[in-house]
């Protein structure tokens, strides 16, 4: 894949990424071993373990293409999200935009960059300054931007408005005379102001209700479409991944467990984690719930995560070298790699 | 389903509601919150409650166990084990709750008070209710903290909440809930807060609660699938109104109501084709604030009439099938075999 | 509502007009509906009137003394009275609270403004400037603020713009720390991160999400402010420490009518008293009411 990437561990095959059979092979956005530590405390705080929110990811996206990342909380998906968007630097490894590291840009380029890739939060009561119309918010990016008029940004946000389902008399409506829907409508027109080339979408759906997820799922994909839209989205909810996603990557405790194309990975998860995790979704189809074992346990912290691989702790097929070292990643086929030393499917010969 | 159950066949009714309505009066409007609700939920049974955000059936629950607000009207009545709850006084509705009446609440980091020990908040209805010495409740306390599946109860019972998970407060607060082993346990959307694999445990510990302890329970969601899985019998709500009411296979395999079946048809599931386009139900839910004498749905519903929009829909009822719709989904066609859901 | 104007607010999609919810103005309604915090405004609006457009149709003359017309009983000519150099007292009240007020109005502008923009840059910025700031604070709360008054003023020569200065420059503590608190609070919500992606810069940032959502407790706290400058101008012209005659304010004149005390003129001491006592009064109600329209004491989005 991209010859620049450190190996994983191992010395193995390409990190988790979709591999292009055709078109243009270089990805839009890579994370490159990032990780992100937090160290907790003040100015006076003695060195307590730092929480390992990300630790050790390689990630690449596509451009036009939707990579989903799915994990419970405390996984670090939603850090994931911050760090491409620039609200957290890595503390190690880089995020690199079309092949130029993010943290090597200065000035003008950087700042360019950073409204290449933008936002749509997930709680669309507290993504909307209640103070502000939503005209006013959606044009923010412009002016913080800067180089166009008034009478532009004017013009380009009645554009975005219509776009994603909303008339022009809202504009002048505050965030709390809207709907759910209506506000996560604002958030996405808010994201494709600057036209960027990536927007990271943090649980775009989660707190909205069953029947307004459609519409915006709907919106969403429309507008992918419509502007080759590249997707980083992060969610908890599997069923929205599966959906949406062109490839799924799965977080557990900081790092990437598997990560397969959505058929592929329903069909033969590797990692045991996913495999509950697929388990654990509740079907709306009468009588279902019997045969599945649930996952046992709970979530380790982060800031003492286990030796070896990190899952072991819940994991029905842990054996004591899963204690020991941390399980390589393989590849299981042509975008299916995953780490465990006890996979559920067999590997593909090295 | 039905496990041996002491004190009665499962089945018997434990909690009726009959024609509830719950009106809560705001200083410029009144919400009609909950209008003519009428369930029963028997012994060793689960009743599924779900509905949208704003549908009435978290002013149902708090309404079912004696928490309303000051400025609610309550109308209609609810029977608990045959007696009247509608209408009593607080001080008589405080022996209720907890001793006959359990309750979880949805958030288990604000059910529980983080300064009172685990054991403490467990056995404090206990202690309440029957008068029990601090060590006969802390007793008590760990034996259900044992039965909801906590590890090691004994040392629990001196954690404080934030020491624990977030599945485990939420076993801490049912064990809480059903320490007086109260008729009826009342569940508003227990796993919402919770990962989807701490919810799976938690669904599953009410399964056995039903088989072990012959539990009737009344649990409150959103999610569908939650109610596919766990529920024997489902009551779907909107606007406050019923829609749709009857077992879990009946409304699932074959909904009636249009809102049913137009949920069932919007929701992703793991087999739901990809990138398709979904479907999506227009619109929103209505603003309970007026008094609709129609179908609340009409608005948004692809079967919609003119008389639809002009008087309340009767209830119809095949069996323990009940529903109310001009237009039922799967019955007007001459093809009943397969439940129509718009797509 | 209509059946049809009902199935109108149902309807269609999301283009649809705004769902009915309160307003940004419910906080004015529920403050209009307590008859507490209107009692407030209402004397505040009287007091004011009085003050600055009494003497446009009471005039009495305050420059000059009247030796030989001193501290005469309430009467025909005087309805309150003179004071002791001979100053019709209902006159003077006016004029007393012209300065009373002004100075108390500016000062609590003052702190107020410091202290937002000291508290939310602190609070915004976080980390060791947030800890530096706030150590400041901390340092001159421990001053005890009457001390610290003493010796501004009598440092630099009273004059109103002086006073304000001096009364605002140990006033802005506290709203310093309040305004630290609401930034601290709101830098962690999303739409602030949204406007950090956004690459809004901080400045901007500052004022347009966090000042603009902190309005509530500002506006709270500086009717409080506006009470407490009251008292505290009060304080310093009963210490002598206040703008010298012939001007006056109420603390004044409360402390030159305490030497007669027992001559029992009361009219040269209940007068000013009882007017600063309404107005503190007032001003604390609508700072409650204030408090109470914005729901600041529940818990709050």
């Amino acid at each position: 894949m991209t010859g620049d990437t450190p190996a994983a561990p191992h010395g193995d095959p390409a990190p988790h990424g979709d591999p292009a059979p055709h078109g243009d092979p270089a990805p839009l956005v890579e994370l490159a071993g990032v990780t992100k530590h937090y160290r907790p405390g003040g100015m006076f705080a003695r060195s307590a373990a730092p929480v390992q929110a990300v630790s050790g990811v390689d990630l690449a996206v596509r451009a036009g293409t939707t990579l989903g990342i799915v994990g419970e909380s405390g996984c670090g998906k939603s850090t994931l999200g911050r760090l491409l968007v620039g609200l957290e630097n890595p503390t190690e490894g880089e995020v690199r935009l079309r092949g130029q590291p993010l943290a090597a840009m200065r000035g003008a380029e950087r700042r360019a960059a950073r409204y290449e890739i933008q936002m749509m939060f997930q709680d669309p009561y507290a993504s909307l300054n209640p103070r502000m119309h939503v005209g006013r918010i959606i044009e923010e990016p412009l002016r913080a931007r800067g180089g166009s008029t008034r009478a532009q940004r004017q013009a380009r946000v009645s554009t975005l408005v219509e776009e994603v389902g909303l008339s022009a008399s809202q504009l002048h409506r505050y965030p709390r005379e809207l709907s759910g829907g209506q506000r996560q409508r604002v958030g996405l027109a808010r994201a494709l102001a600057t036209s960027p080339a990536l927007i990271v979408a943090d649980e775009p759906v989660s707190a909205l209700d069953v029947s307004v997820r459609s519409q915006i799922l709907n919106l969403m994909a429309g507008v992918q479409a419509e502007h080759q839209l590249t997707y980083f989205m992060v969610s908890h909810d599997l069923t929205v991944i599966h959906y949406f996603a062109d490839h799924i990557a799965v977080m557990y405790l900081g790092k990437i467990v598997e990560s397969a194309g959505p058929e592929e990975l329903f069909r033969r998860p590797a990692h045991h984690y996913t495999r509950a995790l697929i388990d654990a979704v509740p079907q709306p189809v009468a009588g279902q719930a019997a045969a599945r074992e649930a996952i046992r346990g709970e979530l380790p912290s982060a800031a003492a995560p286990p030796s070896g691989c990190r899952f072991r702790t819940r994991c029905p097929a842990a054996q004591p070298v899963c204690a020991e070292s941390e399980p390589p990643l393989r590849a299981f086929g042509p975008a299916h790699r995953a780490a465990c030393h006890f996979p559920l499917a067999e590997p593909e010969p090295a | 389903m039905s496990g041996p159950a002491a004190g009665g066949a499962a089945g018997d009714p434990v909690l009726e509601v009959d024609g509830l309505s719950v009106d809560i009066r705001l200083r410029r409007a009144t919400v009609h919150a909950v209008d003519g609700v009428s369930l029963v939920v028997g012994r060793s049974e689960i009743v599924g409650v779900v509905g949208e955000s704003g549908c009435g059936k978290s002013t149902l629950a708090l309404a079912l166990a004696g928490l309303l607000p000051e400025n609610a009207v309550v109308r209609g009545s609810i029977r608990l084990g045959g007696r009247e709850l509608a209408g009593l006084r607080e001080r008589d509705l405080r022996t209720v709750r907890g001793a006959e009446v359990g309750i979880v609440f949805q958030d288990p980091m604000t059910s529980l008070n983080p300064t009172k020990r685990i054991g403490v908040q467990v056995g404090e209805t206990l202690r309440l209710q029957r008068g029990l010495s601090r060590a006969a409740a802390a007793s008590a306390a760990a034996e259900m903290l044992d039965l909801v599946g906590l590890p090691r109860p004994r040392e629990q019972l001196d954690r404080f909440p934030h020491e624990l998970s977030g599945g485990m407060r939420q076993r801490a607060v049912i064990a809480a809930a059903l320490i007086c082993e109260p008729k009826v346990l009342i569940a508003d959307e227990p796993t919402t807060a919770l990962d989807v694999t701490t919810q799976s445990q938690i669904l599953e510990l009410f399964d056995r609660l039903r088989e072990t302890l012959g539990m009737a329970t009344l649990l409150v969601t959103h999610d569908m699938g939650v109610v596919a899985g766990h529920a024997d019998r489902v009551f779907v709500m909107y606007a406050g109104r019923e829609a749709e009411t009857g077992s879990t296979a009946d409304v699932f395999d074959t909904p009636r109501h249009r809102y049913t079946a137009a949920l069932l048809a919007s929701i992703l599931r793991l087999d739901t084709p990809r990138k398709q386009g979904l479907y999506a139900i227009p619109g929103r839910p209505p603003d309970l604030t007026a008094a609709l004498p129609c179908c609340p749905f009409a608005p948004r519903c692809p079967a919609a009439t003119q008389e639809c929009t002009e008087q309340e829909p009767p209830s119809a009822q095949a069996g323990g099938h009940r529903w109310r719709c001009f237009h039922p989904a799967g019955l007007d066609e001459p093809a009943p075999e397969t439940a129509e859901a718009p797509r | 509502m209509s059946i049809e104007e009902v199935a109108a607010t149902l309807t269609a999609d999301d283009r649809a007009g705004p769902r009915p919810a309160e307003g940004g103005r419910g906080w004015l309604r529920r403050f209009a509906d307590n008859r507490m915090a209107l009692a407030g405004v209402a004397v505040v609006v009287l007091l004011t009137i009085f003050c600055f457009l009494g003497p446009l149709f009471y005039h009495t003359d305050q420059v000059h003394t009247r030796i030989g017309m001193e501290t005469l009983p309430p009467g025909p000519g005087h309805p309150l009275g003179t004071d002791n150099v001979g100053y019709d007292q209902l006159g003077r009240l006016m004029v007393g609270g012209q300065t009373s007020l002004e100075v108390a109005f500016g000062a609590a502008a003052v702190a107020v403004l410091l202290g937002v923009f000291w508290g939310s840059v602190a609070g915004y910025a976080g980390g060791l400037l947030d800890g530096a700031m706030m150590r400041v604070v901390d340092a001159l709360l421990a001053i005890p603020a009457l001390f610290l008054l003493l010796f501004l003023a009598t440092v630099f020569r009273p004059s109103v713009p002086m006073l304000i200065i001096v009364v605002g420059l140990t006033a802005w503590l506290v709203p310093a720390r309040l305004v630290r608190g609401e930034a601290l609070s709101l830098r962690t919500r999303e739409y602030v991160q949204a406007a950090k992606t956004m690459g809004v810069r901080p400045p901007t940032l500052v004022m347009r999400h966090i000042v603009s959502n902190s309005v509530g407790t500002i506006l709270v706290n500086s009717t409080f402010q506006v009470a407490d400058a009251i008292l505290v101008v009060a304080a310093l012209s009963f210490l002598g420490l206040g703008i010298p005659p012939p001007a006056a304010n109420w603390g004044s004149m409360l402390s030159d009518g305490l030497n007669y005390t027992y001559s029992g003129y009361w009219w040269l001491t209940y007068p000013p008293g009882i007017a600063i006592v309404l107005t503190v009064v007032a001003f604390n109600l609508i700072g409650d009411g204030l408090r109470d329209a914005f729901g600041l004491d529940a818990r709050r989005r």
